[in-house]
């Protein structure tokens, strides 16, 4: 019964695609049907969540079946599965995405007002997915998801989106997509050299470091335009500017976690030699996004770019984190990964809400909004604060963690993190306070309305996790540890391969000088 | 004996049904009598590929055997001129439709054509398939007499053509000169023994490339796409490469291992050529034209892959990744092309409408399921998955790196990404137009039930081998 959980995770969406894409009501009736199917994603995800054993390090609810077979030269083929699993690394995530579908929904009803249906069927679709990528335990599998998954945010951002939304849908695209073509060519390496697309089984073969940095580079290209880090960002701003809000949450969501993801299941899980050898470039160039990604938002007087920009630099906290390469850092970077969704999701949605009401997102436009839409305000401000890490919210632990985890790797690079995260408080707090306090600047705003049911509804979604996250860490925290451990026995083995390797070198150096040392002699 | 007669079926039965159609239309008049016979001699060619007709030895098996993947190849290429024959159903105009009953017997003629190459011994038989092929698509391409874009596509195919021709007849005398031979298992790397045979196989090989339309051959493609009805098109796109890669795959095995990287050259050349050149051009058919250049090149590339291996235990096993790779593509992207014309097809009706890629502005208001149909071609011609044209794209690339060109096949894939912008560029006009945005002209008259059937079982060949690649690939075989 158990192994059907996962392969639901992924097909439920996807039939209420098809659902309703074939139904024959209007409007409402549609919105209705979708979201039927988004709630029971959300309680499957959940029930995922809790069924799972937070003590078993190894993927759990396995699904496999055999799908085709990839001839190599060798004579043998390489099996390639049709193979869900879930594990501590992907657990969060899965509950993430299936927790955004209904917010998802609910926040399109109000600004999505043509084109319902084809809306609706690419929602269903994108979170099919990244289901799909979170899920897949095959490496073809998971590209296959992951090159699906950019279908439909394509057509979310090029219909719904702004006035320059072709432009920034087809830079989206084609940026994401150059990123991870290079990274076929990689598995295809895998594939014929290792005889297997397997990813528990590359994981533990002894690949060579040489071998290793080469497809762990060309995997990271591919994560790191989707993360996006410095200079990889410049897709990002454009798209969630032009984005409908609801494409905006999923993009913050869950759509930039697929990039950390994918560097932790595939870059570290199977080239740790070449994630240690990488792993401080790595962090350095996260801690430059930090900072360079809050100095971007800090300039931005349009809301949602500033939210933007400030993503690039949450996501380069969680990077910092996971390249720390210690059990702080990783665990803080995995939960990092569901609070910058949630608090990120959470800014998209209220920014959304202010669009509906006024058509405009400039910063000086509002003003004083605590006394119009109190209750608006309250969520701005308690977004605000899970985004810059207060205690007692969710952005705390897992932010304290990255921050530790850093520092135990490098004091230089929890230094850089710990500015950035000054700078984080810096402009989204100058922000909340032009936006929410201080005296009423237009009189457009005195008549706003505040959150109606169906806000209130996407917007506790969000912040239930929130506060329990603040409160409870360890509840969220706990299930992930085996995987993590399991991931440090990984980069234990990558640190040994690797000193392995140069005292390798460094006898052939050493046995190099001695033969020329006895040429030298004989002559 | 009987072995004989079924050995012979998929290249003879469309034969034989353009020849009796050709009587049967002289002495009745009838061209549903013609276009019936086309269906059911195609149809039959299929069923007899599937029914035995290949690996058999017998009478004449030094000229002709069809193996596994020749097998294929014919029964995609029969496929394929079938649904171009449902394609053209009603749609030229009577005034450009003098002699309705040729075109179901010209078409018969491309599959056949293509079945001699795909099961060719002999290089004789591969230039005898290739003007059998060739010489219908140029009658084809000028249907439309009145029409100028027709006639000057068709004297532009058909100047080039003669030349391609010419360079495979010459080509063949300096390899019989060299060889006194043209059995294709004695020539196996001839063009390492002598000069004059390197010269014989280069120039076959060139002729060959222009059928592909692989740069710098490739300047006939767009003026010859364009001008032809858009079915004839479809029919081009889709089997003229079958044809041309058919032949490719006896002749490389002539050339010597060191050769690769010329083949390497010319593939990624015409990868940069088709999508660069697409990414200038405004006609829609002009874009699919250039695009087909840069498919060749993709397919190309396998071919090269194929042929870098010295040792040859090694060689056989790559040879034969490549030939299923490339058959691979050939039929999805056959598919996913003449799914891509079918619904530029329907949607002209014969008129001169779409044409410009302005002609598509908020089509996806319009015309609904039109516009997600060539999404979901456009899609798999850009190799994106849940496509046919993914895996297509796939085998292709996972033959280069089999091969160890990891530098080629990344240079080749990222080429590959520049085809997509052109690709999105249709998609973003038919689906992202703003509102108030004056929309293309709006088409005119019913939809011909054969047309529209034809397009969607392109459809559903391009989903189900997007969904199941393995079973394509099975029946390809080692």
């Amino acid at each position: 019964m158990n192994d059907w959980i996962l392969p639901l995770l992924v097909g439920i969406p996807a039939l209420g695609a098809l659902a309703v894409a074939l139904a024959p009501a209007k409007r409402d009736g549609l919105f209705s049907l979708a979201l039927l199917f988004c709630a029971a994603e959300a309680a499957l995800a959940i029930f995922t969540f809790t069924k799972f054993d937070g003590t078993n390090p190894n993927e759990q609810f396995s699904f496999s079946r055999p799908w085709f077979a990839l001839p190599t030269g060798a004579g043998e083929a390489v099996p390639v599965a049709f193979h869900l699993g879930i594990d501590g690394l992907s657990l969060l995530l899965v509950a993430l995405s299936g927790l955004l579908a209904p917010v998802i929904l609910l926040s399109a009803k109000g600004h999505i007002e043509r084109r319902e249906r084809e809306f609706l069927v690419w929602s269903l679709v994108m979170i099919a997915g990244m289901q799909g990528v979170f899920l897949s335990r095959d490496l073809l599998l998971f590209y296959f998801f992951w090159e699906i998954s950019l279908i439909p945010l394509y057509f979310i951002i090029g219909i719904w989106g702004g006035p320059r939304r072709v432009y920034a849908t087809v830079k989206f695209f084609l940026y994401t997509l150059a990123g991870s073509v290079v990274m076929l060519i990689a598995l295809l390496y895998l594939a014929y050299n290792f005889g297997t697309v397997a990813i528990q089984e590359l994981s533990t073969k002894d690949i060579p470091v040489r071998a290793q940095l080469g497809c762990f580079l060309a995997f990271a290209l591919a994560f790191a335009i989707k993360v996006p880090m410095v200079p990889f960002h410049t897709w990002l701003p454009d798209a969630h500017v032009e984005a409908p809000t609801a494409g905006s949450i999923v993009l913050a969501g869950v759509l930039l976690k697929m990039g950390t993801y994918g560097f932790l299941r595939l870059g570290v899980g199977m080239f740790p030699a070449a994630a240690v050898q990488c792993g401080p470039w790595i962090a350095g160039i996260g801690a430059a996004g930090i900072i360079y990604g809050s100095l971007l938002a800090y300039g931005q007087s349009d809301m949602k770019k500033l939210i933007a920009c400030s993503s690039v630099a949450h996501m380069g906290t969680i990077v910092v984190g996971m390249f720390a390469l210690n059990a702080a850092g990783l665990r803080g970077g995995i939960l990092q990964m569901i609070n910058h969704g949630l608090s990120t999701g959470l800014l998209f949605l209220l920014v959304g809400v202010l669009y509906e009401r006024r058509h405009v997102r400039e910063i000086a436009e509002f003003g004083g909004l605590a006394q119009v839409i109190p209750a608006f305000a309250v969520v701005l401000t308690v977004a605000t604060f899970s985004s810059i890490g207060l205690p007692g919210l969710n952005g705390f632990p897992g932010e304290f963690l990255c921050l530790k985890g850093a520092f135990d790797a490098s004091p230089l690079l929890g230094a850089a993190a710990a500015v950035g995260t000054v700078l984080g408080a810096v402009y989204m707090l100058s922000m909340l306070r032009r936006v929410a306090f201080g005296p009423i600047t237009r009189g457009e705003n005195q008549k706003l309305i505040d959150l109606n049911g169906r806000e209130w509804a996407s917007a506790i979604i969000l912040l239930i996790p929130m506060v329990w996250i603040g409160l409870q860490p360890s509840l969220f925290i706990k299930p992930t540890e085996p995987a993590v451990d399991l991931l440090i026995s990984q980069i234990e083995k990558g640190r040994r391969s690797l000193a392995l390797e140069n005292g390798a070198s460094l006898k052939i150096a050493n046995a190099g000088a001695a033969e020329t040392g006895k040429s030298g002699g004989r002559r | 004996m009987s072995d004989d007669l079924l050995r012979f079926a998929p290249i003879a039965l469309p034969i034989a049904g353009a020849v009796l159609g050709m009587l049967l239309e002289a002495l009745l008049r009838k061209p549903k009598v013609a276009m019936w016979l086309t269906v059911a001699s195609l149809a039959g060619s299929i069923v007899s590929v599937f029914g035995g007709a290949t690996g058999l030895a017998g009478y004449g098996s030094e000229l002709y055997t069809l193996d596994a993947a020749g097998g294929i190849l014919t029964a995609g290429a029969s496929a394929f001129a079938l649904l171009a024959l449902f394609l053209s159903v009603n749609y030229l105009k009577p005034q450009d439709d003098e002699f309705p009953g040729e075109i179901p017997i010209l078409l018969a003629l491309v599959p056949a054509g293509i079945g001699i190459i795909a099961g060719a011994r002999h290089a004789m038989m591969i230039f005898l398939g290739i003007e059998l092929l060739s010489v219908p698509l140029y009658a084809l391409v000028a249907l439309r007499r009145a029409n100028a874009a027709a006639v000057e596509g068709a004297v532009k195919y058909f100047l080039l053509g003669a030349f391609a021709a010419g360079f495979i007849t010459f080509g063949m005398s300096l390899l019989f000169a060299s060889e006194h031979s043209l059995d294709l298992d004695a020539l196996r790397a001839a063009a390492g023994r002598s000069p004059v045979a390197a010269a014989g196989t280069a120039l076959f090989l060139a002729g060959l490339l222009f059928k592909l339309s692989a740069a710098p051959f490739h300047f006939w493609t767009p003026d010859a796409y364009e001008g032809a009805a858009t079915p004839v098109t479809a029919l081009m796109a889709s089997t003229t490469k079958i044809g041309a890669v058919a032949g490719l795959l006896k002749i490389t095995p002539l050339l010597p291992a060191s050769a690769w990287p010329a083949l390497a050259a010319i593939a990624l050349l015409s990868i940069a050529a088709g999508n660069f050149g697409a990414l200038l051009q405004d006609r829609v058919k002009r874009i699919l034209a250039y695009s087909s250049v840069a498919h060749a090149g993709t397919i190309l590339l396998a071919l090269a892959a194929g042929l870098s291996a010295a040792d040859p235990a090694l060689a056989a096993d790559l040879h034969s990744a490549a030939s299923r790779a490339s058959v691979y593509y050939l039929i999805a992207y056959g598919a996913s092309a003449f799914g891509a014309f079918g619904i530029i097809a329907i949607l002209e009706r014969g008129g001169d409408r779409f044409r410009t890629i302005g002609d598509f502005r908020g089509l996806s208001r319009r015309q609904p399921a039109a516009a997600w149909l060539l999404t979901f071609f456009l899609l798999s011609l850009g190799g994106i998955p849940p496509t046919g044209g993914f895996w297509a794209k796939y085998f292709v690339f996972a033959t280069a790196v089999q091969a160890g060109q990891l530098w080629i096949a990344v240079a080749g894939i990222i080429l590959s990404v520049v085809g997509v912008a052109y690709y999105l560029r249709i998609v973003a006009t038919c689906f992202m137009a703003s509102e108030d945005a004056e929309l293309g002209a709006p088409p005119q008259g019913k939809v011909p039930l054969p047309a529209l059937l034809a397009t969607l079982a392109a459809g559903v060949g391009v989903l189900v081998l997007g969904f199941a690649p393995a079973e394509l690939l099975g029946l390809i075989g080692r």
